[in-house]
């Protein structure tokens, strides 16, 4: 009965979850660039320079989904500088190589 | 002859295939040459006002990052923390001084970073990435960070990997040796965090596991998750932990920016209102002896808070939060205000 009911609110929190991920995945996602402020020029990198990589990710949108869960504003700092910031939050965030070169791309162009 | 002639074709074929390659590659993002060694990190001032009770803590963490060719990394931390209370009694003040972290990060390939030294734990979400004065929303560290390893000495595997668009799994595991040292004290343990986080949804959900290895064996257990909006300027963070020993708790906290507020524009561009919900469980038997030496209370609470911060630059934050905490030993208000400072310096030449 305990494994019943255990399966039961498994299932319902596996739902809930699939059509919570499911409502929030429209076409554009991440395009939304209102979603926090920033001094840094917010440029659709996708088009500008187009990242030839397994997971097709821009840098503004990496940036968006990625920088701004923790840093409600970040400073523009010299490109070397962001070089060595953007891998040190490789490792600190776990960021996919993909995302951190995307980040380095938009941060710098 | 006919061989030379073939080989010949071969070498143009191929010199052609390289050149066509990279045509089409197009417009190339030029990578800024090798990265330069910084000094960054922060310094910060807190106050903490409640019934009976003030508390004043001045802090400094310089952090110094130094990349090593393409693949390697070394990081550390220092953090002082002043610790200036007054009760009923006059002033009473100390100092905290240790390393944070002192690591060095390889990052061996795409899926996988090798870290050693000594590091944060990997262990919910506050700690690795929400610590820092500079980034935290309120200044009063939760409850259950108390139950939490900090910092370990050791090594540590971790990365994340990419399933096509829709997810990132994330993970770091480790495994920590006993230090007796006031600067890099740690316990010996071993542990992981796995997170999966869903890129368009910007939605992370994580669970993290940690074994004590010394003295009591005691298992910890997390879950943690961290959602934005799409359309809402709006961060929700949650984290939950089970000690058998000490106990359990979780914290619910909601940032919401100002940015599409239509009036007092100017000021309230700069601003974010925050509220954090939190509670901490004793444990249902006999605890941990020394639980509250870890910050952790006696009894079970519940503490609310409602803060505001406001960026006067980018690198510099204002924040003031009103708080209010349930516990056996009497209800109080708790009030805080901090201001943080980011700094970032290059060591050498930052270039352009």
């Amino acid at each position: 009965m305990k494994s019943l009911i255990s399966l039961t609110l498994f299932f319902i929190l596996a739902s809930t979850l699939a059509g919570f991920v499911a409502a929030q995945t429209p076409g554009n996602a991440g395009s939304d660039a209102t979603n926090k402020q920033s001094v840094l020029p917010v440029v659709k990198s996708e088009a500008a320079h187009p990242v030839h990589l397994a997971r097709v990710v821009s840098g503004d949108d990496a940036y968006k989904q990625n920088c701004t869960r923790c840093h409600a504003e970040v400073s523009k700092v010299k490109d070397r500088m962001t070089n060595t910031i953007v891998r040190h939050m490789r490792v600190r965030a776990n960021l996919t190589q993909d995302e951190a070169k995307a980040i380095l791309e938009y941060l710098t162009q | 002859m006919k061989k030379m002639r073939q080989f010949g074709f071969g070498i143009i074929l191929v010199l052609l295939a390289t050149l066509a390659a990279v045509a089409q590659d197009g417009p190339q993002f030029k990578r800024p040459e090798g990265g330069a060694p910084l000094l960054t990190g922060f310094v910060g001032f807190g106050a903490d006002f409640q019934s009976g009770q003030q508390q004043l803590s001045p802090a400094i963490a310089p952090v110094v990052l130094l990349p090593l060719g393409d693949k390697w990394l070394v990081e550390t931390e220092l953090e002082v923390e002043g610790d200036y209370t007054h009760s009923n009694q006059a002033w009473d003040h100390g100092w905290n001084k240790g390393f944070e972290y002192a690591q060095i990060d390889y990052l061996a390939n795409r899926y996988l970073t090798i870290v050693g030294g000594r590091f944060l734990t990997p262990f919910g979400i506050f700690n690795e990435r929400l610590h820092s004065g500079w980034i935290r929303n309120v200044q009063t560290a939760p409850y259950i960070t108390g139950m939490e390893m900090t910092d370990s000495n050791g090594g540590m595997l971790r990365g994340a990997i990419s399933v096509g668009n829709f997810v990132n799994i994330n993970y770091a595991t480790f495994f920590s040796a006993a230090v007796n040292n006031t600067w890099e004290g740690s316990t010996r343990a071993a542990g992981e965090r796995v997170g999966f986080f869903f890129p368009a949804a910007r939605l992370e959900i994580g669970t993290s596991f940690q074994r004590q290895l010394q003295d009591e064996h005691v298992n910890a257990f997390g879950a943690d998750a961290t959602w934005q909006s799409n359309k809402l300027p709006l961060d929700v963070r949650f984290e939950y932990v089970r000690n058998n020993a000490v106990g359990s708790g979780y914290w619910l906290e909601g940032a919401y920016r100002m940015s599409k507020t239509p009036f007092w524009k100017p000021f309230m561009e700069k601003s974010q209102a925050e509220v954090r919900v939190e509670q901490f469980f004793t444990p249902s038997s006999m605890g941990m002896p020394g639980s509250s030496d870890m910050g952790l209370p006696d009894s079970n609470a519940k503490r609310v808070f409602a803060g505001w911060s406001y960026w006067i630059h980018p690198d510099v934050r204002a924040n003031f939060a009103y708080g209010r905490e349930f516990i056996d030993s009497g209800d109080h208000n708790v009030w805080t205000v901090g201001l943080t400072y980011r700094f970032a310096f290059p060591l050498t030449g930052g270039g352009k």
